[in-house]
């Protein structure tokens, strides 16, 4: 006989974004159709084909995430912005959940992230030996480069493991400590699994989410010479537009969300909050091109088809989907085509937003900030808007909420994550019974 | 009934061999990978000793120099040895679309740093645009001349998701598609989520690795900076590696990529594949303690290997033999050995211990899975390979010195541990 699986509860919500850095500010801005996109200004940005990007504003490194790690007598250097959204939203969810310390040596982290932001201008102190007109035997000279112990933690405080890796240490968690890198869908995919350990009782709390930061800039250089970008002449703001028919690729964004999931007799038993119940996860990869979604996106399709079949439910039952919606001509488009699919007659009738207009992209952060957006919107009975959607798209049909947030009482939201390479997360989540 | 998981393909590029078999005669014939970073060397230099992949040869992908342009060395090798563990598991020959639906990947990756050709060209050009001539380089500049100089399409070859998705591409499996990244146990961590896809039921069949490239010049100046890496010397290359022994200087840093295909037992027999072992325990876990430096006493391996050896079902069968993750890190070293310690005192046992890393040098994310390959080849063989310049070992293992030694293995265990406390155990049973 197969073993029931256990329910999944959220307990807990934290979250940096460009929005806000409390959940509260984050829903206040993204229920009015707040923009977070604004010229760059944590560097000189003007020699980059694109100068926007959707900032983390107000944040503040302070306490113990202000303090420089020390590697060691001699060397040591503070961690850099995404490591520090991470730490800020997970102590924000924690505290949101009132979960004691002491039950979390057995708990689990899965975080999708991604590398740190590089320093530019350490990167050119470091190979300023090697510009000279004879540069024979370059190894030589770097090695010895003034810069070069600072430039060897900075390379390793970047690896894309250091963010969980310090959760783990601040809180004592001896549990198994993951980190995704599956681009744009890191964050989902890594809320995917941490529900599944939890439902097959390899642990009972779970810290979820993502965190990343790719608004330096050889990240903006990169994704602009890749034409992904908007190029967002004009109002910084109306750059990102999802669904839009002059929609012209998508906006660079940063942050962190961290979801606290409990097994939900374990949550009801110490009467917790439960802000929402996960209910479905389905993955699939599509394997056509690096770069581009499948035509007939046949991956999305699959992810969302097996989503809807992990959770038993059929397509009417979805009250809004929080699309990828990227802002990018093709992803829009296919999007659309894949949920006309998977939710064949019903999909016309169920609400579609994109908060990417308002948040930008923040790549492996952006499917847990959607997520979060979801599970607001199901508390909060409110469906936040796709912003800037001023002239429709004949190839985009849907219903996207467009402009304005709108009054909604349902009961489970979809969000989707495909990611850059091919790989899609489709994610379900069920109002929380306490909350309903 | 839990589902059973066996191995039904292996494929390997590694600094001692190109393919899964010239790896394994590497190993037990005790021959090095470990050579001198460039050619030639100067007086201002002495030789730095990387562990790089050998004469390995693009066209035996099969792929056009223009997509094989816009991949990172990872990427490269990951294809190379994904094609090979298809072929030994017969998932190359026409595989029918409802297989390949059921297919997937997760690869354990670990950071590619950049050329510094091409960050070396940007930055002069920079300079000469700049209106001062200054040596100090302004942003805006490098900018500008990054949209000229840099490669276009450069972004794809350092984006870690990219290895699975070339190989989801060119295996064209449309399974369930992750990458890891988890320091030296980053592969472990690959098969673990790999297994769990099998088990509940979400893939029949999974391509599990461990990739990783950190042999130019930008990775190896990251670890002499950090003390990890062996310094310049002009001893012989051979020599440098010595994990476990109390003169160990650091690890040689290596690249290479390991790939196991991993399938649901019932799947493997009905479509009649070869079965070359099965995975009977698994354990994770981490230090929770200063994520660079490990915790003294190994905790998060020795979590990793008694959750390993309690979820063993056929717990008779203890490990003969242990692939170890020492590296030759003195620290990591010495926490490794705390740990395997620990736990042959709790479970009264004395397996053969053996550290690969002493021929192959440390490649990182592909580390763990280049151990679980050699860990099949040794139960398959009734041999375990041997672990070089181990004379004054910093406890009294049984370890297997200098030569390969032929005994009966019927279990092995594979260990990873290293930065950011992340550790993982493996039994793996003939």
């Amino acid at each position: 006989m197969r073993k029931m699986k256990k329910r999944v509860a959220v307990t807990g919500i934290g979250i940096i974004s460009p929005l806000g850095c409390s959940v509260e500010t984050f829903w206040h801005a993204v229920s009015n159709g707040v923009s977070g996109v604004r010229s760059i200004s944590q560097y000189n940005a003007k020699g980059l084909p694109v100068k926007i990007a959707a900032e983390v504003a107000d944040f503040n490194p302070n306490g113990h995430f202000g303090k420089p790690y020390e590697f060691n007598s001699s060397l040591s250097m503070c961690f850099d912005r995404r490591t520090n959204f991470a730490l800020a939203a997970t102590e924000q969810a924690l505290k949101d959940s009132r979960l004691s310390m002491d039950i979390l040596a057995e708990a689990n982290v899965y975080l999708g992230a991604g590398e740190g932001p590089n320093r530019v201008e350490l990167i050119s102190m470091l190979l300023a030996p090697l510009l000279a007109e004879d540069s024979s035997c370059d190894e030589a000279r770097l090695f010895s480069s003034p810069v070069a112990e600072e430039f060897a933690l900075h390379d390793l405080l970047m690896e894309a493991t250091a963010p969980a890796s310090l959760i783990a240490k601040n809180y004592g968690i001896c549990g198994e400590v993951m980190t995704s890198l599956s681009a744009c869908a890191a964050s989902s995919q890594a809320i995917g699994e941490a529900m599944r350990r939890i439902q097959n009782e390899e642990c009972q709390i779970a810290l979820a989410g993502g965190t990343h930061t790719m608004t330096a800039a050889l990240d903006v250089l990169g994704f602009a010479r890749l034409s992904a970008l908007s190029p967002g002449n004009g109002d910084p703001q109306k750059a990102s537009r999802p669904f839009d028919r002059n929609r012209n690729g998508f906006v660079l964004g940063e942050g962190a969300g961290m979801l606290i999931l409990e097994e939900f007799e374990h949550a009801k038993k110490r009467g917790a909050q439960i802000y929402a119940e996960l209910i479905g996860y389905g993955a699939s990869s599509d394997a056509y091109r690096v770069t581009d979604m499948h035509p007939e996106a046949l991956g999305a399709v699959s992810a969302i088809e097996a989503a809807l079949n992990d959770a038993s439910i059929d397509p009417q039952d979805i009250g809004y989907v929080n699309a990828h919606g990227t802002s990018t001509l093709e992803n829009d488009r296919s999007e659309t085509k894949a949920l006309h699919t998977a939710l064949g007659k019903y999909a016309p009738m169920i609400p579609v937003s994109s908060i990417k207009s308002m948040t930008g992209h923040a790549v492996a952060a952006a499917g847990v900030i959607e997520m979060i957006a979801s599970i607001l919107a199901l508390n909060e009975r409110v469906l936040p808007p796709t912003i800037n959607l001023e002239t429709p798209d004949p190839e985009c049909d849907l219903d996207y909420v467009p402009n304005k947030a709108r009054a909604a009482n349902f009961d489970v939201a979809m969000s989707n994550s495909f990611g850059f390479g091919g790989q899609n997360v489709a994610l379900l989540v069920r109002k929380g019974e306490l909350n309903g | 009934m839990k589902k059973r998981i066996v191995i039904t393909g292996l494929g390997a590029v590694t600094p001692v061999g190109n393919d899964v078999e010239s790896f394994w005669q590497s190993l037990v014939e005790t021959r090095s990978g470990v050579t001198a970073m460039k050619a030639e060397t100067t007086d201002d230099l002495l030789p730095v000793y990387v562990a790089k992949v050998k004469d390995f040869d693009l066209t035996r992908i099969g792929l056009p120099s223009r997509k094989l342009k816009m991949m990172g060395r990872p990427a490269q090798l990951m294809l190379a040895a994904a094609a090979e563990a298809g072929r030994m598991a017969g998932l190359d020959d026409n595989p029918k679309e409802s297989l390949l639906k059921r297919c997937g990947i997760v690869v354990g990756v670990g950071m590619y740093n950049a050329d510094i050709s091409e960050f070396v060209r940007t930055l002069k050009a920079a300079q000469n645009a700049q209106p001062n001539g200054s040596a100090q380089i302004d942003i805006e500049y490098f900018s500008r001349a990054a949209a000229t100089e840099m490669f276009p399409l450069w972004l794809l070859r350092h984006i870690p998701n990219m290895v699975a998705a070339h190989t989801g591409i060119m295996m064209k499996m449309r399974g369930v598609s992750n990458t890891v990244m988890n320091g030296c146990a980053s592969a472990a961590f690959a098969i673990g989520e790999s297994m769990r896809l099998i088990e509940r039921g979400e893939a029949d069949v999974m391509l599990a690795a461990g990739v990783d490239s950190r042999v130019n010049s930008m990775s190896v100046l990251r670890y002499l900076k950090l003390g990890w890496q062996v310094e310049g010397t002009d001893d012989d290359p051979a020599t440098v590696c010595k994990p476990f022994d109390q003169t160990a200087a650091g690890f040689v840093s290596g690249e290479a990529a390991g790939v196991l295909v991993l399938e649901e037992y019932r799947h493997a027999v009905d479509r009649g594949a070869t079965i070359f072992a099965e995975i009977t325990g698994r354990g994770a876990g981490n230090d929770a303690y200063d994520v660079f430096h490990p915790h003294p006493q190994g905790r998060g391996l020795s979590k990793a290997i008694s959750q390993c050896l309690s979820q063993n079902e056929r717990a008779s069968e203890i490990p003969d033999v242990i692939f170890a993750s020492a590296n030759g890190i003195p620290e990591y070293d010495s926490a490794a050995a705390q740990a395997l310690r620990g736990t042959f005192n709790t479970w009264g046992i004395s397996p053969s211990v053996t550290a690969t890393r002493s021929l192959i040098g440390h490649t990182h994310a592909a580390s763990f899975a280049l151990d679980a390959i050699a860990a099949v080849k040794s139960l398959n063989g009734n041999i375990v390979p041997p672990t070089i310049n181990l004379e004054n070992p910093i406890d009294d293992f049984d370890f297997v010195l200098d030569e390969p030694r032929a005994r009966p293995v019927s279990t092995a265990m594979v260990n990873g541990y290293g930065i950011g406390g992340h550790a993982g155990a493996l039994l793996i049973q003939g």
